[in-house]
């Protein structure tokens, strides 16, 4: 130990606890109270998908999230981005909400599917965006069989997607669903000052959020 | 009617035991007939810690076989009225904690009691969910410490789906928390997460700071509840979680670095 080492401060242990536990305890809060099927309809979605893609066992994330009248289907997808000689560059993300309302009178299935490129060659990539659509339009249909796919969204639906966010706008009408673009992964986990208030909230409802282990953060 | 109060955490080793013995006791000085049952079945502990150890004669899975009567099982405090002791078995296994037979015994004690404390063990077993299943409201125990602040978030998840409360939805139980071995100094360092840290991070009620101190191990070689020990910081901070908890409104002490003085060097306070 030189000298000088005397005067440098050592990073704040506290303030990285803090933070391992924020990531940690969101992530847990959402694994909580999962239905049972949750583990193989992610383990059937994957084998689906790697029929067509080379994709990680722990590529796809699936979490079912709950607000005050509806369930969200949470699918997010990290695909990888190979150059010209078959090397993983980067990967992209496709992610797919499906919000699935219980109502007595009308039952309704919005599909917002997102894409999130991590790597500027997406436009190029060959399972980017749509190709994932009516994958994500199916999965809406099979949890809840009263479903029905809307043709336009609804405003709750609207106001799940991040316009702001994102650079594309994909208006693409896929199976009677309307499909938006672009929504931040990160957009979800708490930032706010209200955190204690959020927290306790997540920790009642169950809510599933994007956490360290979805594949945006891989990369 | 009684209110039954689970002393939980999930991690042990955080001060369970310490908490719900100076939590009863306090209490009962209070004037409230106070009960703590050790849940902690096959690892007793809170027949030493309240320094009764040498009375136990029956015991709580006793009581629930119906092989003692509660008057026998019960054990009354020597140095603070209306407080009774209910300890655990030390021989059975944690299976011996049945839904009916705890729920039965709980019913009983609160025709008798106005605070039914229950002690929880560690872990998110039989025994720990069997202290928690029928309590109206839980003082979570917490560290500032990750895995402590990380297993009070799974026990506050259990808290919310595993009890007669959140099944029956007779209203939620009212959560209290409850950090010990908090150190000012450390914490201002940057070295230990700080009360607001914890709290933020389970966003449940604050109810007391106990700072770390060494009477609590005092208290506990002497078998006294450290509340007991008026002089010491740990002994006021419970005295003052009980008042809060009676609806004093108190400032939280004990959160600023102390400067040491030569005296209190000296007597270890």
């Amino acid at each position: 130990m030189g000298f000088l080492d005397i005067f440098k401060r050592k990073p704040k242990s506290a303030g990285i606890a803090k933070e391992r536990l924020q990531i940690l305890v969101s992530h847990e809060r959402a694994e909580r109270g999962a239905p049972s099927w949750l583990p193989d309809l992610k383990n059937d979605i994957l084998e689906v998908i790697k029929k067509y893609v080379e994709v990680e066992q722990d590529a796809i994330t699936v979490n079912l999230g709950r607000d005050s009248h509806r369930e969200i289907l949470e699918l997010n997808i990290a695909l990888p981005e190979r150059d010209a000689d078959g090397q993983i560059v980067g990967s992209t993300t496709a992610a797919a909400k499906v919000k699935l309302t219980s109502n007595t009178t009308a039952s309704k299935a919005n599909v917002a599917t997102d894409t999130k490129a991590n790597s500027p060659a997406v436009k190029n990539s060959p399972v980017s965006g749509g190709q994932q659509k009516p994958a994500s339009g199916n999965t809406s249909a099979s949890p809840n069989p009263a479903a029905t796919n809307q043709a336009t969204t609804t405003p709750s639906g609207t106001t799940q997607v991040d316009k702001t966010q994102g650079t594309q706008n994909q208006g693409t009408t896929t199976q009677g669903t309307k499909t938006q673009g672009i929504k931040s992964q990160g957009a979800k986990p708490q930032n706010g000052k209200n955190q204690a208030s959020k927290n306790r909230q997540m920790r009642n409802a169950h809510t599933k959020k994007p956490t360290a282990k979805s594949p945006g953060a891989k990369t | 009617m009684a209110k039954i109060i689970v002393v939980t955490s999930g991690k042990g080793g955080v001060g369970k035991t310490t908490t719900s013995a100076s939590f009863a006791t306090g209490l009962a000085q209070e004037g409230h007939s106070t009960v703590v049952i050790d849940f902690d079945v096959g690892l007793r502990n809170l027949d030493l810690i309240m320094g009764c150890e040498r009375r136990v004669v029956y015991d709580f899975v006793n009581v629930i076989n119906k092989e003692a009567n509660l008057n026998q099982a019960l054990i009354r405090d020597k140095r603070v009225e209306n407080l009774s002791i209910l300890p655990a078995s030390q021989t059975r296994d944690k299976e011996a904690l049945t839904e009916e037979g705890v729920g039965g015994v709980i019913k009983d004690l609160a025709e008798r009691f106005e605070y039914v404390i229950c002690d929880s063990p560690a872990g998110i077993e039989q025994g720990a969910i069997m202290a928690m299943r029928f309590a109206d409201e839980a003082i979570v125990v917490t560290n500032p410490e990750v895995s402590s602040v990380r297993d009070s978030d799974r026990i506050l998840g259990l808290l919310g789906s595993k009890t007669v409360r959140a099944e029956n939805g007779s209203g939620p139980i009212k959560e209290h928390l409850v950090i010990t071995r908090f150190d000012p100094t450390r914490a201002n360092l940057g070295e230990m997460l700080s009360v607001e840290d914890i709290q933020e991070l389970l966003a449940i009620p604050l109810l007391a700071v106990i700072p770390e101190s060494e009477s609590v191990l005092n208290a506990s070689n002497l078998g006294a509840p450290v509340i007991l020990d008026d002089d010491s910081r740990a002994g006021q901070a419970y005295s003052d979680c009980v008042k809060r908890f009676l609806g004093q409104d108190l400032p939280h002490r004990f959160l600023e670095v102390q400067k040491k003085g030569f005296m209190s060097r000296l007597l270890g306070r």
